[in-house]
C-alpha cells in the first residue's frame, strides 16, 4: 500500500496528534522553533510534513506558510518559464 | 479555491489565479501541440514538395546552366565579334583621321598645282604662240613647195596619161576593127548555114520525089513479084506432089527448077529498087558527104546500108529510114544554126568585155 493511501485512512481513522492539536491552536511553529529548530531547517521531509500540518488543521493564518508555498510557486513559475524559454 | 484557513485570502486567490491561467496554458499548449503536430504533418508534406520541387529546381538550373553556357558562348562569340569590330574601328579612325591629313596635303598639293599649272599655261601659251609662228613660216614654205612638186607631178601625169589614152585609143580602134571583121564573118557563117539550109530543102524535096516515084514504082512491081512468088509455090507443091506419087525425080528436073529460080531470084536482085544509084542515090551520096559529118551517125549509116545490102528490105522499113534520116537532117541543120548564133553571141559578149575593160583602164587614169 502505498503511503499517502495510508495517510489519507489514517486521517480518517486515525487519533489526531499533538503535531494537529497544535496547529488547530495556533502553536505549532512556536513549538517547532523552540524544541526541533535545527531539525526543521535541515530536514526538508520534516519541514513539508509541518506545513501540510498547518495547511490542513491551522484556524488561523500562517504568514510563514504563505511564505513557503509562494516560494514553491515562484520556483515552479520559474521552473515552468526555464523550460518554455528552453523550448 | 483552498479549503484551508492557514493560507490568506491574498495568496489563496493567487494561487486559483495561478491555476486558472494553468488551465488556459493546459488548454493553449494542447492548441500548441495540435498545431505542432499538424505543423509536423505540414512539414512532412513540405518536405516531399520540397524534394519534388528541389528534382524540379535541379533539372531547371540543369536546363538553365546549358542554357547560360550556350548563351556564355554565344556571348563569348559576340564580344569577340564586337572586339574584332572595335579593332576594325579603331583601324577606321587612324585610316579616318589619315584620309583627312590626306586631304590637308591634297588641298595644299592642289593650290600648288594650280599656281604651277597657271604658270605653265603662261609659258606655254608664249612658247605655243612662238611654235605656232614657226609652224606657219615652215608650212607655207613647204605647202609652197609642195604645191610646186605635185603640179609637176600632175603635169607628167597628165602627159603620162594622154600617152596611154592614145595608146587605149588605138587599141580600141584595132578591136573595132577586129570585131567588125569577126561580125562580117559571123554574118558570112549565117549567110552560108541560110544556103546551106535553102539547099537542104531544095535536096529534101527532091528526095521525098524520088522516094514518091520509088513507092508507085513498087506498087507497079508488088503484083508481079507475087504472081511470080505464086507460080514458083505452085512449081513447088507440083514437085512435092510429084516426089509423093512416083518417088523418082530426076536430077535434071530439079537442075532446071533451081536454075528457073535461080533466074527468078536474079531477076528480082536486078530490079531497080537493088539497082545502081539513080539520081535520087547520087543525092543521098551528096548529103552523106556535106552533112553527115560526124562519125557515129556515118558508121550508123553505113551499118544501116550494110544491112540493107545484106537482106532485102520491105518497103515499110525502107519508109522508116527514110523518115529517120529526115529526121537526122533536120536536127544537124538546127543544130548548125545554134551552135552559129552561140559563136555569135560569145563573140559580142567578149567585145563586150574588151570595152568595160578599157574603160575601167581609163577611168583608173583619172
Amino acid at each position: 500500500m502505498k503511503k499517502e493511501k495510508l495517510d489519507r485512512i489514517l486521517e480518517k481513522v486515525g487519533p489526531k496528534t499533538v503535531k494537529e492539536d497544535l496547529a488547530e491552536f495556533g502553536y505549532l511553529l512556536e513549538w517547532v522553533n523552540q524544541f526541533m529548530k535545527e531539525r526543521f531547517e535541515t530536514d526538508s521531509e520534516f519541514k513539508m510534513e509541518i506545513y501540510t500540518i498547518l495547511y490542513k488543521h491551522s484556524k488561523r493564518i500562517e504568514p510563514e506558510l504563505d511564505i513557503y508555498f509562494l516560494e514553491h510557486l515562484l520556483f515552479n513559475i520559474d521552473h515552468f518559464l526555464r523550460k518554455t524559454n528552453n523550448a | 479555491m483552498l479549503d484551508t484557513s492557514a493560507l490568506s485570502p491574498d495568496v489563496k486567490r493567487l494561487f486559483a489565479q495561478v491555476a486558472k491561467q494553468a488551465e488556459q496554458y493546459k488548454k493553449s499548449f494542447d492548441k500548441i501541440d495540435t498545431l505542432s503536430k499538424q505543423f509536423l504533418v505540414d512539414r512532412e508534406e513540405m518536405m516531399t514538395e520540397l524534394g519534388e520541387t528541389r528534382e524540379n529546381i535541379a533539372s531547371s538550373i540543369q536546363r538553365l546552366e546549358k542554357y547560360a553556357m550556350d548563351t556564355v558562348d554565344e556571348f563569348k562569340e559576340k564580344v569577340e565579334i564586337t572586339h574584332r569590330l572595335y579593332k576594325e574601328l579603331d583601324k577606321i579612325d587612324r585610316l579616318k583621321s589619315d584620309l583627312f591629313d590626306i586631304r590637308e596635303e591634297l588641298k595644299t598639293q592642289s593650290l600648288d598645282v594650280a599656281k604651277t599649272i597657271t604658270e605653265f599655261n603662261m609659258k606655254a601659251e608664249s612658247a605655243v604662240e612662238r611654235a605656232i609662228a614657226q609652224a606657219k613660216s615652215t608650212f607655207d614654205n613647204s605647202i609652197n613647195k609642195e604645191i610646186e612638186r605635185i603640179e609637176g607631178r600632175v603635169s607628167r601625169n597628165l602627159a603620162k596619161f594622154e600617152n596611154t589614152q592614145k595608146l587605149h585609143e588605138r587599141k580600141l580602134i584595132a578591136v573595132d576593127r577586129s570585131i567588125k571583121a569577126e561580125v562580117k564573118k559571123l554574118a558570112g557563117e549565117i549567110d552560108y548555114v541560110y544556103n546551106s539550109i535553102t539547099e537542104i530543102k531544095s535536096d529534101l524535096a527532091n528526095y521525098f520525089k524520088s522516094i514518091i516515084d520509088k513507092i508507085q514504082y513498087f506498087d507497079e512491081e508488088v503484083p508481079r513479084i507475087s504472081n511470080l512468088l505464086d507460080n514458083s509455090i505452085e512449081k513447088y507443091n507440083h514437085k512435092i506432089d510429084a516426089l509423093g506419087k512416083g518417088e523418082s525425080i530426076s536430077t535434071s528436073d530439079r537442075i532446071v527448077s533451081k536454075t528457073a529460080y535461080d533466074q527468078e531470084e536474079m531477076e528480082t536482085e536486078e530490079s531497080p529498087m537493088f539497082a545502081t544509084p539513080t539520081s535520087v542515090g547520087v543525092i543521098e551520096g551528096e548529103m552523106d558527104a556535106d552533112l553527115f559529118t560526124f562519125g557515129d551517125d556515118n558508121k550508123k549509116s553505113k551499118n544501116k546500108a550494110i544491112a540493107n545490102k545484106r537482106r532485102p528490105k520491105t518497103t515499110e522499113e525502107k519508109v522508116e529510114d527514110i523518115q529517120e534520116e529526115l529526121d537526122d537532117l533536120d536536127q544537124k541543120v538546127m543544130g548548125a544554126s545554134g551552135r552559129n548564133i552561140a559563136s555569135f553571141v560569145m563573140s559580142m559578149i567578149s567585145l563586150a568585155g574588151v570595152l568595160l575593160v578599157v574603160l575601167s583602164q581609163v577611168l583608173n587614169l583619172f
